[in-house]
């Protein structure tokens, strides 16, 4: 196989030996296409069963897939994937930005890191030197520090840079990896992956090209696509107040986890604070990463108040939602603050307002004292106590050192019936929730990471295709036709498709937002089939695309129960998100049903020939995919749905 | 990366004839156009063949506008760099 779209060469790298070896991209491309697709397929065959995720042997693997580098709308996206400290099953992360690009030009598809360095080091990347430097100085930096003093060490502005703060170093359990100064790879704990490997950072500059196939046919199917993001409303609305312009649909329909989700819904005149107007005078200009065709992310400069001085880039919804959401912050100036800071430390923003969350519900109730919290009184939406605790956090310090381990843990660890307040999806804190829309909460609570909307919920655009006779043609011949949130009809199905768009996304290495997820008319299967297709010169059907997703999704399963005791009883939603009637808004009095729930899993695991009664994967299933050894490997350990 | 897809038909952003950076804490953008080769860049030859320089469709609807009105001065005064 020629290498086009890929740039065709693998890194693996030994921090324990300190070796540097590079295998072709083609022992993986074939079958897994790229990005996330390969990292977790790396992961199933190498990472040994059982291990701990801060295990030298653990692997921490970086791809960006085969789009990455060229003008593929959306296509700068890439995936780090390990095992994850949360559920001790899969972990994997997504980000956008320059570094997936960057390492494409220099020549690399994807990292694995393996080991564990004596000292602290990190990764020098420029073409076809590779090398292993001395990190000693750089240990106990913030992000913010470590970018800057690594771009000075090296004499260059233009060199990205993956690390990790004390978060990562401390093996905060939510430590997130960092790419440049503020966009993450937030979910999934792969930070601390990354800092139990005395791994501070990855540089990487890059001076070669990716080349296509069939250059011709390939920049007309860029061409076409690019027509749906013209004029678009979407668009406009994104680029105007970014992904934040969700929020008031969210409070509409009750999709906001105030106070630790006790209500669904911001109070009124918290809402009007947050409106978008408050922020927009600081508003500099927007961003948009290499082919960005909706450049809604927006940086920030802040100039007066008492977070004066501080220019960041981010505030993306899941800000507001975690912030002025879970912990009651009121000030939108102090939710980019509190975000900024997450950034600087390197710690994932889900991750610490679930902590912190829980930790402000105990207070409230009484179960959590001033003698627990180091004398701290945990008021909701006080910014300076928030701040604080994020700093006990990254450093483990006191009270800090709980929290640092997730609520789940937290919970564990306080007892006193602290964990119904402990909102989680199979150990890892939850952002999303979950009782508000079936089709949503489903795939939330399915995604084999561990909660998280961005593995298999449906979004808007995807409802608006699914309930769409002739868009549905996109993606499966059979027209979905409710979409209405609270019905448990025809969620199955869209979760199921929803899944696989997601993970080929991420293989291709394409934003979720440029896609279908968002809107019907953007990048979807036929489209990534002929990009890929012109792109590698390798013939793919959407078909086929569809079957490698599945190929992705079982293999996450399947690494899923040889390391974990996940199983049904896993993809129930939380306690409270079960059995609480909603308490104000659109949808008060509202309450999921256990029995109906279940009848959905069943419909769920159907779909995907997965047993009924317990989720596994059938050989049926694992046979249609071409992966034997998989049911092989699950029936040796008597996890082989029947 | 669209003007080394003018010049190769490939993506490689180290041989364009523009350079895009973001100076003053990102609120503007600083546009460097090659006229002539230099380094591995290559002169810009204001996308000869292409109906309009690809630079400038290619960019995102945010920088667009800019670009164009800074592609139009250099190329108007002829600077060299």
């Amino acid at each position: 196989m020629n290498s086009y779209g890929y740039s065709g060469r693998v890194i693996r790298i030994d921090l324990t030996t300190k070796d540097i070896s590079f295998e072709p991209i083609t022992d993986y491309a074939h079958e897994w296409i790229g990005g996330n697709g390969i990292d977790q397929w790396i992961l199933y065959k190498e990472v040994k069963r059982q291990i701990s995720p801060y295990s030298p042997s653990n692997r921490l693997t970086f791809g960006a897939g085969p789009l990455v580098g060229t003008l593929a709308p959306g296509a700068s996206r890439m995936s780090a994937s390990s095992k994850n400290p949360f559920t001790m099953g899969i972990g994997t992360s997504n980000c956008g930005g320059y570094f997936g690009v960057e390492l494409k030009y220099a020549g690399y598809d994807h990292l694995i890191f393996q080991g564990r360095s004596k000292k602290p080091v990190y990764l020098w990347i420029k073409d076809d030197h590779v090398e292993l430097k001395d990190a000693t100085h750089l240990w106990g930096k913030t992000i913010w520090q470590t970018v800057d003093a690594i771009r000075q060490e090296l004499g260059d502005s233009r060199i990205h840079i993956l690390s990790i703060g004390p978060g990562g170093e401390n093996l905060v359990r939510g430590a997130s990896i960092i790419q440049d100064k503020d966009r993450a790879f937030g979910r999934c704990g792969l930070g601390g992956v990354m800092g139990s490997k005395n791994l501070k950072a990855i540089a990487v500059r890059g001076n070669k090209s990716v080349k296509i196939a069939y250059p011709e046919k390939f920049i007309r199917a860029v061409d076409e696509l690019r027509k749906h993001f013209e004029n678009s409303t979407t668009v406009d609305n994104l680029m105007k107040l970014g992904t934040p312009a969700g929020l008031r649909n969210k409070q509409a329909s009750c999709g906001i986890p105030y106070k630790n989700f006790q209500y669904l819904v911001l109070p009124e005149d918290a809402l009007a604070k947050m409106d978008q107007e408050a922020i927009q005078k600081y508003r500099v200009r927007n961003i948009g990463h290499p082919a960005c065709p909706i450049p809604c992310s927006r940086y920030f400069s802040i100039d007066d108040g008492p977070y004066a001085g501080l220019n960041t880039e981010g505030y993306q919804l899941e800000a507001p939602i975690n912030f002025a959401g879970k912990l009651a912050v009121s000030d939108p100036i102090a939710v980019i603050k509190i975000n900024s800071y997450c950034n600087e430390l390197g710690l994932d923003i889900d991750m610490i307002s679930g902590a912190i969350g829980w930790a402000m519900e105990c207070y409230q109730r009484g179960i959590l004292k001033n003698s627990d919290t180091d004398g701290i009184q945990l008021d909701w939406g006080d910014v300076g106590i928030i701040l604080e605790l994020i700093r006990k956090i990254a450093y483990r310090e006191g009270f800090g050192d709980i929290l640092a381990e997730g609520c789940a843990r937290a919970a564990e660890i306080i007892g006193r019936n602290s964990d119904y307040y402990a909102m989680h999806m199979k150990g890892q804190d939850l952002y999303e929730v979950i009782r508000n829309d079936i089709g949503w909460g489903l795939g939330v609570c399915s995604a084999t990471r561990g909660g998280t909307h961005t593995t298999g919920a449906p979004g808007l655009g995807m409802k608006l295709t699914l309930a769409d006779p002739v868009l549905a043609r996109k993606i499966h011949d059979k027209p979905v036709i409710s979409t209405a949130p609270i019905d448990y009809k025809d969620k199955a199905i869209a979760v199921f498709y929803t899944e696989r768009l997601h993970r080929m996304n991420n293989a291709m290495g394409i934003c979720h937002i440029a896609s279908t997820w968002e809107d019907p008319f953007f990048v979807g299967f036929p489209e990534m089939a002929e990009l890929y297709s012109t792109a590698t010169g390798r013939e793919t059907t959407e078909a086929d695309l569809l079957k490698m997703s599945a190929r992705m999704l079982n293999a996450e399963k399947a690494f899923n129960l040889l390391n974990t005791n996940l199983e049904r009883k896993d993809d129930y939603p939380p306690k409270r998100e079960l059995e609480e009637q909603v308490p104000t808004g659109s949808l008060k009095g509202w309450r999921l049903e256990k029995e109906k729930w279940g009848m959905l899993l069943d419909e769920y695991y159907e779909m995907n020939q997965w047993d009924r009664k317990t989720g596994f994967p059938t050989r049926e299933c694992l046979k249609n995919l071409d992966l034997i050894q998989v049911a092989d490997d699950l029936e040796k350990v008597n996890k082989l749905g029947r | 990366m669209a003007c080394s897809y003018h010049h190769k038909k490939a993506f490689q952003p180290s041989i364009a004839s523009i350079e895009v950076g973001e100076i003053e804490n990102k609120s503007h953008l600083g546009i460097t156009f090659y006229l002539r080769n230099e380094g591995i860049h290559l002169a810009c030859d204001q996308c000869i063949g292409e109906n309009q320089p690809l630079c400038i469709k290619y960019c995102n609807a945010v920088g667009r506008d800019e670009l164009r009105d800074i592609w139009s001065k250099c190329f108007r005064t002829n600077a060299t760099k």
